[in-house]
């Protein structure tokens, strides 16, 4: 494994402790339910997604590296303060679609580690499953927010997404432009 | 609800004493991180049988101005 992917690695597991962290705080405040309910689960597979990159970074004989920043902390900045859960799941639907998309990416990548690939399958169920409660759950909202809010709301934080990406690349082109190179795919 | 009353309930939330939870307070400096702020929000909006969106809170820095749009929607 080398440096950039120690980095990159540290910096997805510091990702999902930040996104543990946050639905930890959620699950404790909102109301009993069927959100209550889906919201409490990812926050249990996230901090799991936590658990298995520390346990890969173990493998490989690499220590978590100190991050300073989540992707998720550049959402607020970019994007503004979510005040409702509607805005939150907005935010956490156009999140998980970037992971999905980033994961798939780097589990092509012609020279990754075993240890990497194998974790980044075992993720990737359960951001399906993410996906999929997270749109079930925003379709409901629409009777109390109005279909076309809830749209105009996924599609401010899908931009914002676009901002802090594309800001966070041009930031550490040096680590993670192998990822998104095509050439690079194994498949 | 009085005035005293949402301040009291917003220090709960928050967790501080309520002494540091003034009309002129920012409530950036009344909290651990943004997210601590995300979660206040919503369970003031749970407490108050309220619903606040993005652009109800925009501008809003301190204390005062978020107990304003709280009010304004409690009228």
């Amino acid at each position: 494994m080398n440096d950039n992917d120690h980095w990159i690695v540290s910096f997805y597991r510091h990702s999902e402790i930040s996104g543990a962290q946050f639905f930890a705080r959620l699950a404790k405040s909102l109301p009993a339910g069927p959100i209550q309910y889906d919201l409490t689960k990812h926050f249990a597979d996230e901090s799991q997604h936590a658990w298995y990159w520390t346990k890969a970074l173990n493998e490989m004989g690499r220590d978590p590296l100190k991050m300073t920043f989540a992707y998720q902390d550049h959402y607020i900045e970019a994007a503004g303060m979510p005040t409702n859960i509607m805005e939150i799941l907005c935010l956490t639907q156009v999140f998980e679609r970037r992971i999905i998309s980033q994961y798939a990416r780097h589990a092509r990548v012609k020279d990754v580690h075993p240890a990497v690939r194998a974790t980044i399958e075992t993720i990737m169920e359960d951001e399906k499953w993410h996906i999929h409660w997270v749109g079930e759950a925003l379709k409901q909202m629409e009777e109390k927010y109005g279909a076309d809010r809830v749209r105009k709301t996924y599609e401010h934080y899908r931009k914002a997404d676009e901002e802090v990406y594309g800001r966070l690349i041009a930031e550490h082109d040096e680590r993670v432009g192998h990822i998104l190179d095509k050439q690079n795919y194994a498949f | 609800m009085q005035r005293q009353e949402l301040i009291s309930q917003l220090a709960k939330l928050l967790r501080i004493d309520p002494a540091r939870v003034t009309e002129t307070a920012r409530l950036t400096d009344l909290v651990a991180d943004s997210f601590v702020l995300i979660e206040t929000v919503v369970e003031l909006q749970e407490l108050l049988n309220i619903t606040l969106v993005q652009e109800d809170l925009d501008g809003v820095q301190t204390v005062a101005q978020l107990l304003d749009v709280c009010q304004s929607k409690l009228a």
